[in-house]
Protein backbone atom coordinates (compact mmCIF):
# COMPACT_ATOMS: atom_id res chain seq x y z
CA UNK A 1 0.00 0.00 0.00
CA UNK A 2 2.69 2.36 1.15
CA UNK A 3 4.85 1.69 -1.92
CA UNK A 4 1.67 2.29 -4.06
CA UNK A 5 1.41 5.18 -2.40
CA UNK A 6 4.92 6.41 -3.41
CA UNK A 7 4.73 5.11 -7.27
CA UNK A 8 1.80 7.11 -7.45
CA UNK A 9 3.22 10.39 -5.99
CA UNK A 10 6.45 10.01 -8.00
CA UNK A 11 4.14 9.19 -11.13
CA UNK A 12 2.26 12.55 -10.77
CA UNK A 13 4.86 14.86 -9.72
CA UNK A 14 6.99 13.44 -12.90
CA UNK A 15 3.73 14.35 -14.45
CA UNK A 16 3.64 17.87 -13.54
CA UNK A 17 7.32 18.49 -14.28
CA UNK A 18 6.83 17.10 -17.78
CA UNK A 19 3.84 19.61 -18.20
CA UNK A 20 5.89 22.13 -16.66
CA UNK A 21 8.94 21.38 -18.56
CA UNK A 22 7.14 20.80 -22.54
CA UNK A 23 5.31 24.62 -21.19
CA UNK A 24 8.98 25.84 -20.47
CA UNK A 25 10.47 24.52 -23.85
CA UNK A 26 7.38 25.45 -26.40
CA UNK A 27 8.09 29.10 -24.56
CA UNK A 28 11.78 29.37 -25.16
CA UNK A 29 11.61 27.69 -28.41
CA UNK A 30 9.16 30.47 -29.71
CA UNK A 31 10.82 32.98 -28.86
CA UNK A 32 13.54 32.30 -30.68
CA UNK A 33 11.72 31.65 -33.83
CA UNK A 34 9.77 34.85 -33.21
CA UNK A 35 12.76 36.86 -32.75
CA UNK A 36 14.78 35.38 -35.33
CA UNK A 37 12.32 35.45 -37.86
CA UNK A 38 12.09 39.54 -37.28
CA UNK A 39 15.86 39.89 -38.29
CA UNK A 40 15.83 39.09 -42.09
CA UNK A 41 12.49 41.38 -42.12
CA UNK A 42 14.19 44.36 -40.28
CA UNK A 43 17.26 44.11 -42.29
CA UNK A 44 15.13 44.14 -45.39
CA UNK A 45 12.33 46.40 -44.06
CA UNK A 46 15.36 49.02 -43.04
CA UNK A 47 17.28 48.97 -45.93
CA UNK A 48 14.10 49.73 -48.45
CA UNK A 49 13.70 52.93 -46.41
CA UNK A 50 17.11 53.56 -47.45
CA UNK A 51 16.67 53.04 -50.84
CA UNK A 52 13.44 54.83 -50.82
CA UNK A 53 15.26 58.05 -49.18
CA UNK A 54 18.38 57.69 -51.44
CA UNK A 55 19.48 61.52 -51.91
CA UNK A 56 17.62 63.17 -49.59
CA UNK A 57 13.92 62.96 -51.05
CA UNK A 58 12.95 62.15 -47.73
CA UNK A 59 14.51 65.34 -46.32
CA UNK A 60 11.41 67.96 -46.32
CA UNK A 61 13.94 70.75 -46.79
CA UNK A 62 14.80 69.04 -50.17
CA UNK A 63 13.56 70.23 -53.23
CA UNK A 64 13.39 66.68 -54.57
CA UNK A 65 11.43 65.87 -51.45
CA UNK A 66 8.14 62.78 -52.17
CA UNK A 67 5.37 62.99 -50.93
CA UNK A 68 3.83 60.13 -48.04
CA UNK A 69 1.98 58.28 -51.32
CA UNK A 70 5.11 57.99 -52.97
CA UNK A 71 6.56 56.87 -50.39
CA UNK A 72 4.56 54.11 -49.63
CA UNK A 73 4.38 53.49 -53.28
CA UNK A 74 8.54 53.02 -52.53
CA UNK A 75 8.21 50.92 -49.48
CA UNK A 76 5.58 47.97 -51.20
CA UNK A 77 2.89 46.45 -49.56
CA UNK A 78 5.47 44.57 -47.86
CA UNK A 79 6.80 47.43 -46.08
CA UNK A 80 4.48 50.16 -46.07
CA UNK A 81 3.14 51.40 -42.96
CA UNK A 82 0.19 49.71 -42.50
CA UNK A 83 2.02 46.47 -42.97
CA UNK A 84 4.54 47.08 -40.18
CA UNK A 85 1.60 48.35 -37.09
CA UNK A 86 0.45 45.10 -38.22
CA UNK A 87 3.35 43.59 -37.58
CA UNK A 88 3.84 45.75 -34.17
CA UNK A 89 0.50 44.71 -33.06
CA UNK A 90 1.04 41.28 -33.37
CA UNK A 91 4.18 41.27 -31.46
CA UNK A 92 2.37 43.52 -28.68
CA UNK A 93 0.33 41.15 -28.62
CA UNK A 94 2.79 38.29 -28.36
CA UNK A 95 4.73 40.20 -25.60
CA UNK A 96 1.73 40.33 -23.60
CA UNK A 97 1.02 36.78 -23.94
CA UNK A 98 4.41 35.86 -23.43
CA UNK A 99 4.18 38.17 -19.50
CA UNK A 100 1.04 36.11 -19.43
CA UNK A 101 2.51 32.87 -19.64
CA UNK A 102 5.57 33.97 -17.70
CA UNK A 103 3.10 34.02 -14.32
CA UNK A 104 1.65 31.21 -15.07
CA UNK A 105 5.24 29.70 -14.95
CA UNK A 106 5.98 31.18 -12.00
CA UNK A 107 2.56 29.88 -10.08
CA UNK A 108 4.20 26.75 -7.88
CA UNK A 109 0.70 25.31 -7.71
CA UNK A 110 -0.43 26.58 -10.88
CA UNK A 111 -2.45 23.63 -12.47
CA UNK A 112 -1.59 21.88 -15.49
CA UNK A 113 -4.79 23.45 -17.69
CA UNK A 114 -3.62 26.36 -16.15
CA UNK A 115 0.15 26.67 -17.46
CA UNK A 116 -2.02 24.67 -20.81
CA UNK A 117 -4.28 27.60 -21.23
CA UNK A 118 -1.56 30.34 -21.49
CA UNK A 119 1.09 27.89 -23.23
CA UNK A 120 -1.29 27.63 -25.92
CA UNK A 121 -2.30 31.49 -25.90
CA UNK A 122 1.44 32.24 -26.45
CA UNK A 123 1.75 29.67 -28.84
CA UNK A 124 -1.49 31.06 -30.84
CA UNK A 125 -0.11 35.21 -30.70
CA UNK A 126 3.70 33.84 -32.25
CA UNK A 127 1.83 32.21 -34.87
CA UNK A 128 -0.39 35.24 -35.59
CA UNK A 129 2.90 37.03 -35.93
CA UNK A 130 5.21 34.49 -37.95
CA UNK A 131 2.20 34.68 -40.74
CA UNK A 132 2.44 38.03 -40.81
CA UNK A 133 6.66 38.00 -41.99
CA UNK A 134 8.00 36.83 -45.26
CA UNK A 135 7.54 33.37 -45.36
CA UNK A 136 5.38 33.02 -43.12
CA UNK A 137 4.55 29.83 -44.38
CA UNK A 138 7.73 28.19 -43.58
CA UNK A 139 8.28 30.22 -40.30
CA UNK A 140 4.85 28.77 -38.92
CA UNK A 141 5.98 25.48 -40.01
CA UNK A 142 9.29 25.75 -38.34
CA UNK A 143 7.64 26.78 -35.63
CA UNK A 144 4.84 23.57 -35.30
CA UNK A 145 7.66 21.45 -35.91
CA UNK A 146 10.07 22.77 -33.56
CA UNK A 147 8.04 22.63 -30.74
CA UNK A 148 5.82 19.17 -31.64
CA UNK A 149 2.58 20.58 -32.03
CA UNK B 1 10.14 -19.33 -27.36
CA UNK B 2 10.63 -20.80 -23.54
CA UNK B 3 8.41 -19.76 -20.72
CA UNK B 4 11.62 -18.76 -18.81
CA UNK B 5 13.26 -17.11 -21.88
CA UNK B 6 9.84 -14.64 -22.26
CA UNK B 7 10.34 -14.03 -18.49
CA UNK B 8 14.19 -13.06 -18.69
CA UNK B 9 12.83 -10.80 -21.58
CA UNK B 10 9.91 -8.98 -19.60
CA UNK B 11 12.70 -8.45 -17.07
CA UNK B 12 14.98 -6.67 -19.13
CA UNK B 13 12.37 -5.10 -20.96
CA UNK B 14 11.14 -3.65 -17.17
CA UNK B 15 14.35 -2.83 -15.83
CA UNK B 16 15.92 -1.06 -18.86
CA UNK B 17 12.56 1.15 -18.88
CA UNK B 18 12.93 2.01 -15.27
CA UNK B 19 17.03 2.91 -16.24
CA UNK B 20 15.39 5.15 -18.51
CA UNK B 21 13.04 6.93 -16.16
CA UNK B 22 15.69 7.14 -13.47
CA UNK B 23 17.58 9.07 -15.87
CA UNK B 24 15.12 11.08 -17.32
CA UNK B 25 14.13 12.28 -13.53
CA UNK B 26 17.33 13.22 -12.50
CA UNK B 27 18.23 14.81 -15.25
CA UNK B 28 14.46 16.57 -15.68
CA UNK B 29 15.07 17.10 -11.93
CA UNK B 30 18.34 18.65 -12.66
CA UNK B 31 17.10 21.04 -15.62
CA UNK B 32 13.46 22.31 -14.04
CA UNK B 33 15.96 24.62 -11.58
CA UNK B 34 17.67 26.44 -14.83
CA UNK B 35 14.35 26.62 -16.00
CA UNK B 36 12.13 28.00 -12.85
CA UNK B 37 15.47 30.37 -12.58
CA UNK B 38 14.83 31.51 -16.19
CA UNK B 39 10.98 31.86 -16.21
CA UNK B 40 11.94 34.27 -12.54
CA UNK B 41 14.31 36.18 -14.51
CA UNK B 42 11.83 36.92 -17.31
CA UNK B 43 13.64 35.07 -20.07
CA UNK B 44 10.76 34.18 -22.05
CA UNK B 45 9.49 37.59 -22.57
CA UNK B 46 10.33 38.77 -25.69
CA UNK B 47 11.56 42.08 -25.01
CA UNK B 48 14.21 42.67 -27.71
CA UNK B 49 11.81 41.76 -30.30
CA UNK B 50 9.78 44.37 -28.94
CA UNK B 51 12.49 46.76 -28.87
CA UNK B 52 13.08 46.15 -32.38
CA UNK B 53 9.64 46.16 -33.61
CA UNK B 54 8.67 49.26 -32.15
CA UNK B 55 12.28 51.40 -33.06
CA UNK B 56 11.59 50.13 -36.69
CA UNK B 57 7.97 51.94 -36.77
CA UNK B 58 9.31 54.58 -35.28
CA UNK B 59 11.73 55.23 -38.03
CA UNK B 60 9.06 55.01 -40.68
CA UNK B 61 6.42 56.52 -38.55
CA UNK B 62 9.30 59.30 -38.25
CA UNK B 63 10.54 59.44 -41.81
CA UNK B 64 6.66 59.89 -43.17
CA UNK B 65 5.69 62.14 -41.05
CA UNK B 66 7.82 64.94 -42.25
CA UNK B 67 7.00 64.54 -45.93
CA UNK B 68 4.06 66.44 -47.57
CA UNK B 69 0.66 64.87 -48.79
Amino acid sequence: MRSTAIALSLFFLSSCATGYKASYVTGAVTKEVATESYVPYSEAFNKKIDECCAEGVCNPESPDVITKTQLDKCMGPKFEQSTHEKIEVAVKIYHEAAKAFTEAMKIPDASDEERKAATNALFESALNLLALLPEGDKRVAQLKKLTGR
Amino acid sequence: MSAAALTTLITSIITGIAKVSKVTREALAQSLESMAKDVRSGGLIPDALLANVESDGDRLRDVRGGLPD
